[in-house]
């Protein structure tokens, strides 16, 4: 599926609109959701910010997808929003190397869902990150 | 409608080139003078902003979205949204920065109000909330016709040279 090595296993999960014109975000189905390296993102120059590093904006959308991936796993097939995301910037990223990404559900309320997830690359982390999603009717 | 403001766009900017947007065939907002010389790839890849500066200096930035933008059934992706944050909070934060330093972001809090739109017009006047020696602090409200719907706030790093 992926040009690069590491990631033989990963599958695209299908996404639409804006999610696919950022990129194809991978997943690993063998793996568990909180599990190490279970999506991945393979970086292109497009991602980059003027000094060569990855967007913050790209890390930030990237991060929103991987968490919001393990929130819908937990709501039965409802849809649930972003209501707010916290990242923090550990690190600076490079193209060409994947980003690996995990996430897992802190709590769950009848109509929240609060997770929290990581991005890292080359065995650095590059972005902590929190979030609340409303179950959109709940 | 005019895309005059793409002629006008310059070489360079802070010694970086100006990117050419992925989209030009965007209508110059009413009331903005004229577009952000865009110098991140992902940002000129994903949108074109539009600014004005205005009487009391301060600076109000536009972004018309399109179907670029889309997360589903017309709702705008909360991604672009912190794009959008990151890029206009960061021109805010350099205002701040002193002579010879740049500020790279630490940490950003979004939040979404309510969905915008594919086809709205993104409106914010970032300021700066508080300026260190080594950090500032910036905050964004952002509305589509006068109704707030996203708001973020950040933490910038000055980087010496």
């Amino acid at each position: 599926m992926s040009s690069h090595p590491d990631l033989g296993t990963f599958q695209s999960i299908s996404m639409g609109g804006f999610n696919a014109y950022v990129g194809t975000l991978l997943h690993d189905p063998a793996k568990a959701a909180g599990a190490e390296r279970r999506f991945a993102f393979l970086p292109e120059a497009r991602h980059l910010n003027g000094g060569g590093a990855l967007h913050g904006g790209f890390l930030m959308t990237l991060a929103d997808n991987v968490l919001g991936f393990t929130v819908h796993e937990q709501t039965e097939g409802r849809i649930a929003s972003t209501v707010t995301l916290n990242t923090d910037f550990l690190a600076g990223g490079v193209a060409g190397s994947p980003v690996w990404g995990r996430a897992a559900i802190t709590r769950r309320t009848r109509s929240l869902i609060f997770v929290g997830g990581d991005l890292s690359q080359d065995g650095k982390l590059l972005m902590t990150a929190t979030g609340i999603w409303k179950i959109i009717g709940a | 409608m005019s895309s005059d403001w793409l002629s006008a766009l310059p070489e360079r900017v802070h010694g970086l080139p100006v990117q050419r947007p992925a989209v030009t065939d965007i209508a110059l907002p009413a009331g903005y003078t004229d577009a952000v010389p865009l110098v991140d790839p992902f940002e000129a890849y994903s949108f074109q902003s539009f600014r004005r500066t205005n009487p009391d200096g301060s600076v109000t930035y536009a972004l018309p979205t399109d179907a670029r933008h889309d997360n589903s059934n017309g709702v705008i992706h909360g991604g672009l949204l912190m794009t959008f944050a990151d890029s206009v909070l960061g021109y805010c934060a350099w205002t701040a920065c002193p002579p010879n330093t740049w500020c790279v972001t630490v940490s950003q809090s979004s939040s979404f109000l309510r969905a915008g739109r594919v086809g709205d017009l993104i409106e914010v006047t970032p300021v700066v909330t508080r300026a260190t020696r080594s950090m500032i602090f910036t905050r964004g409200e952002f509305s589509v016709a006068g109704e707030p719907v996203f708001q973020a706030a950040s933490i910038w790093k000055i980087t010496g040279k």
